[in-house]
């Protein structure tokens, strides 16, 4: 059977276009995934990663530089109290923190026991799984096993994680305090590296009991 | 002897690692102390072991410690420096000869413990030049856009002298000489953290 002119044409037509809207999505794709920039804004806003550091903590208070760490800051919310803007490491270990350095990750700290329930719902949404579990091995002994629950986008290019103690310390004996934090980074998932902890991809169940 | 020449990126890198790890447990305890109300005494011992954990005995040179917890800058004719808040100065460089020639001198500062940081002129190819020890960890790198050479060295078996030496080349003819002379390993690791405070004023070493 012959098939006309007009009929390859259209064929070759949409082939083009087909392949030229995949470029088109690569090229255009933001660097930080949407579950993850949504995330950070829902909860720090003004706050971005991919951005500096310099147009991040104009929304902060009281921001300080911490060697090896990055900015860490004051954030009046509900939820979390402190703030940390993590720089790509060349940036973070220098002695003097430059605020033109792109944010890589954020960390979010809270004493409000109440709100890891309500966040771990919200996630559970925005990245439509479950999470993957961790632990963070403590480097010394007034530090808890911490227990890591990270979701990481379809593609691993990006993701947040919740850390909360699952041990208890002299640190963590006091009842009600309850510190916890939220991690969010672009890019794949490094365990340890990511989490600027001792990661342990088993579960604190797997390595400490209950 | 000279110790041989080790680039040691890789260790430098699972060094700065510790570093972060060290630094985000510190941060995450410092907040449930606030909590807590844990005494000022406690911190600082906490600070102290933290220290300890990620200086081990053998620094590396091309690695960056955590600063002392107090540090004060000194300004002089020629350079800026952050030091341990105990260090003064007891060697003002107006008094030394070279000065006349070169446009600069000897100076010297003193930490409470008796380590010392010294800083004078030197010719850009004596590198090793000015004192004696056994090289454990070398490293090139570039501090305030200068190039810089820095050695790690035990100068002695018999005493605490733990040295930290950086030349730092200025312009082709002269180079800026630190040493420095620790009497314990964390304070080897201040001063190792404070040359790369270092600032060299730009008129310096260009005028003779």
């Amino acid at each position: 059977m012959k098939r006309s002119p007009f009929f390859l044409g259209a064929v070759l037509a949409i082939a083009v276009a087909v392949v030229f809207f995949m470029i088109y999505g690569r090229v255009t794709r933001p660097d930080v995934p949407l579950q993850v920039s949504a995330t950070v804004e829902n909860f720090a806003p003004g706050v971005a990663i991919g951005t500096s550091v310099k147009a991040s903590k104009a929304k902060l208070g009281d921001v300080r530089w911490i060697q090896h760490l990055g900015f860490v800051g004051v954030l009046d919310r509900h939820e979390f109290a402190l703030i940390r803007l993590a720089p790509a490491a060349d940036a973070r270990h220098k002695v003097y923190g430059d605020d033109r350095a792109l944010v890589e990750s954020v960390e979010l700290v809270s004493v409000n026991g109440d709100a890891i329930s309500t966040t771990m719902v919200d996630l559970g949404i925005v990245f439509r799984s479950s999470p993957k579990d961790g632990c963070i091995i403590p480097g010394t002994d007034a530090m808890p096993y911490r227990r890591v629950q990270y979701w990481t986008t379809p593609s691993d290019r990006g993701g947040v994680a919740i850390v909360t103690d699952w041990t208890f310390t002299p640190s963590t004996s006091t009842a009600g305090v309850n510190v916890w934090s939220m991690i969010a980074w672009a890019g794949s998932f490094k365990g340890s590296e990511t989490l600027l902890a001792k990661f342990d991809s088993r579960s604190c169940l797997a390595i400490v009991g209950a | 002897m000279l110790g041989s020449c080790t680039n040691g990126d890789s260790a430098a890198a699972a060094r700065n690692m510790d570093s972060s790890i060290a630094a985000s447990e510190a941060m995450m305890l410092s907040i449930r102390d606030s909590v807590r109300g844990v005494s000022e005494a406690e911190r600082a011992r906490r600070t102290r072991d933290a220290l300890a954990v990620h200086a081990p005995d053998s620094l590396d040179a091309c690695s960056i410690p955590l600063q002392a917890q107090e540090v004060a800058r000194h300004t002089t004719d020629v350079f800026t420096l952050e030091l341990p808040a105990d260090f003064t100065l007891t060697r003002d460089g107006d008094v030394d000869r070279r000065k006349k020639h070169y446009q600069y001198g000897q100076y010297e500062f003193t930490g409470s413990d008796g380590s010392k940081v010294i800083i004078d002129a030197a010719n850009n190819d004596e590198g090793h030049s000015g004192w004696t020890g056994s090289i454990s960890s070398e490293c090139d790198l570039e501090i305030g856009a200068r190039r810089v050479h820095l050695d790690v060295a035990n100068a002695t078996i018999s005493a605490e002298d733990r040295i930290v030496h950086a030349h730092i080349a200025l312009s082709p003819r002269l180079a800026l000489r630190f040493v420095a002379h620790a009497r314990s390993r964390e304070r080897q690791s201040e001063l190792l953290s404070a040359v790369h405070s270092l600032r060299v004023r730009a008129a310096w070493g260009e005028t003779n």
